[in-house]
């Protein structure tokens, strides 16, 4: 099996309140191979984030959910309790400057909307950078 | 995980599209599992202002599946009344704790909570159109 296959049975919480934008990009991520997990917002994502039995890989969320934090609350709290799952965080330039400096040391990494071929060699090299710190 | 009962993978090489309009993410994320296990295209709404804006863009929805009672400033029943009158080509199912008799006359059809998806997935067949050249409509 080669790398990218085994990335490609990896699974993807894709966060973002405009359907718009997240139909296309789980679309485009499930046609790459990956299990995607659809959320509307933060709350949406912490309920998928809390089952058990459902083993997650990285999450894709806009900054500008419509919870009070958006996205960037989501990444904390997965950052405190779920260590092991990569976040990758996504605005619009504009929003992204506003929330990061107040909220996050660490800005957004993908600019949306998404070019998704770009979201998805993200998501690739992330996951295959964890495989070499943590091989199964 | 949500109360879905599973059904087995179906050997349909076309993918006909299927909109999921459910609040409960558990549920929604089960439900359109087994529909894309089983051979359709799903699109997930978590509210009825979502399935509008989905039905709004270019997408080839054939059969809309939703809840009735979902936060929002419209219901299932609003959406599926709406499709009625303005895009009658799309086949309506329910799926809702809340079922009432009168509804089979007014739906292509109703599912009750907990849903059973080989049910499910036997009756959206029945309602796509590419199925009704073959057979007549039964409800």
């Amino acid at each position: 099996m080669t790398q990218k296959e085994k990335h490609q049975d990896a699974t993807v919480v894709v966060v973002d309140s405009d359907i718009l934008i997240r139909m296309p990009i789980a679309a485009y991520l499930r046609e790459c191979g990956y299990r995607v997990i659809e959320a509307a917002n933060s709350e949406e994502a912490m309920i998928v984030l809390r089952e058990a039995e459902l083993k997650i890989d990285a999450i894709l969320t806009d900054v500008e959910s419509e919870t009070p934090g958006g996205g960037f609350t989501l990444a904390k709290w997965v950052r405190e309790n779920r260590p092991h799952i990569n976040v990758i965080m996504a605005a619009t330039p504009e929003r992204a400057a506003k929330e990061a400096g107040g909220l996050c040391s660490e800005g957004p990494h993908l600019a949306r909307p998404y070019d998704h071929a770009i979201v998805e060699a993200y998501i690739r090299r992330l996951l295959s950078a964890r495989q070499k710190l943590d091989p199964v | 995980m949500a109360n879905i009962m599973p059904v087995e993978n179906g050997d349909s090489l076309a993918k006909p599209c299927i909109l999921v309009v459910e609040d409960e993410v558990l549920i929604r994320l089960s439900m359109a599992d087994e529909l894309r296990r089983a051979g359709f295209t799903v699109v997930e709404a978590s509210n009825v202002d979502e399935a509008l804006a989905v039905l709004g863009a270019d997408t080839n929805i054939e059969v809309v599946l939703t809840d009735i009672r979902m936060p929002g400033r419209l219901n299932g029943i609003d959406l599926a009344r709406w499709l009625r009158k303005n895009m009658p080509h799309i086949r309506v199912a329910i799926a809702s704790a809340n079922v009432e008799p009168e509804m089979q006359h007014e739906f292509d059809a109703i599912f009750g909570k907990p849903v059973y998806m080989a049910d499910v997935v036997a009756k959206l067949r029945q309602l796509l159109p590419s199925e009704e050249q073959s057979g007549p409509r039964d409800s």
